[in-house]
């Protein structure tokens, strides 16, 4: 390997490393030595230059290590989660507790799962209250008619 | 990755549906004591497929001939009524034949409940019938309901 090829694949090397000290998965061990190849160097790329001015940042002395640049992804894992229990309580809010999703009948000891054959038993059972419910409505109209007859003959 | 997993279980509690005729004396006839007789059929419908009706939860059941079950049911059903806001009732022969009662709300007061009974025995037909109901939907729009 010549001398171009060996800084070629040294710079490449070096800007993973930079890749690696921004998503934060570097370890301590490794991050110094990313620091002090950083220092020693003279590679310049977009990738290193940034590199450069964070650690420089970082060894001016302000108490901010490099683990508190937060990464990208960690920053996109954690809008994620928020999103989700945002979405989570506005459907607690807007529905009251989220049932579970069911639709299932036992039929003589049968288990059926077929949501027409649910629903079909669901209108059944629906229709003879319906029937019912005129019925005893029909009932109380009757009798208020039967009063008002009554209430008609009789003198004040 | 532990974060992750807390922040998800946290999400995920609201999501946990509690009973929900837990509370009610008709809880005890769902859920199990008739689902393998064989003349009994009991339904189950919850979640988006009741929401045409604004409703969330469906659960149903009806006993064919079983005439001896109906001191139980009119039992319970009596007792969760006595504190319904509502009712529309009819007897018939000395029993409880029809019965139609909003019941209180859950204890967030965000969902309605209804309660639904009929004792064809009573006119000498032989279905007994229960439905609880559950949902945002109103006394009116659940009548409705029925006529669909």
């Amino acid at each position: 390997m010549n001398r171009h090829e060996y800084k070629r694949q040294s710079m490449r090397e070096l800007e993973l490393l930079a890749e690696r000290y921004f998503d934060c998965i570097l370890d301590e061990e490794e991050e110094e030595r990313f620091l002090r190849l950083l220092a020693m160097t003279d590679m310049s790329s977009p990738v290193i230059d940034e590199a450069r001015a964070v650690a420089g940042y970082c060894v001016a002395g302000k108490q901010r290590s490099a683990k508190t640049f937060v990464p990208v992804k960690r920053l996109l894992h954690v809008a994620a989660a928020i999103a989700f229990i945002i979405m989570a309580g506005v459907g607690y809010i807007s529905y009251g507790e989220m049932p579970e999703e069911e639709c299932y009948a036992y039929v003589g000891g049968q288990r059926i799962e077929d949501d027409d054959d649910v629903f079909g038993l669901m209108h059944h059972d629906l229709s003879v209250l319906e029937e019912a419910s005129a019925d005893v409505g029909l009932d109380v109209r009757t009798q208020m008619q039967m009063m008002g007859d009554v209430l008609e003959t009789v003198e004040f | 990755m532990k974060l992750n997993a807390l922040i998800l279980t946290i999400a995920m509690l609201p999501a946990v549906a509690a009973g929900a005729q837990e509370g009610l004396s008709v809880n005890g006839l769902f859920n199990g004591p008739y689902r393998d007789n064989v003349h009994a059929t009991e339904t189950v419908i919850s979640g988006s497929g009741l929401q045409e009706y604004n409703l969330s939860v469906y659960h149903s059941l009806t006993l064919s001939g079983m005439s001896d079950e109906v001191p139980v049911f009119e039992a319970a059903v009596l007792k969760d009524a006595a504190g319904a806001l509502d009712k529309e009732v009819a007897f018939r022969n000395g029993r409880l034949y029809y019965g139609y009662y909003t019941l209180k709300p859950m204890s967030d007061g965000e969902l309605n409940r209804y309660l639904f009974y009929l004792n064809q025995h009573a006119v000498g037909k032989d279905k007994l019938i229960l439905i609880y109901i559950e949902g945002k939907a109103g006394r009116a729009d659940v009548k409705k309901m029925l006529k669909k």
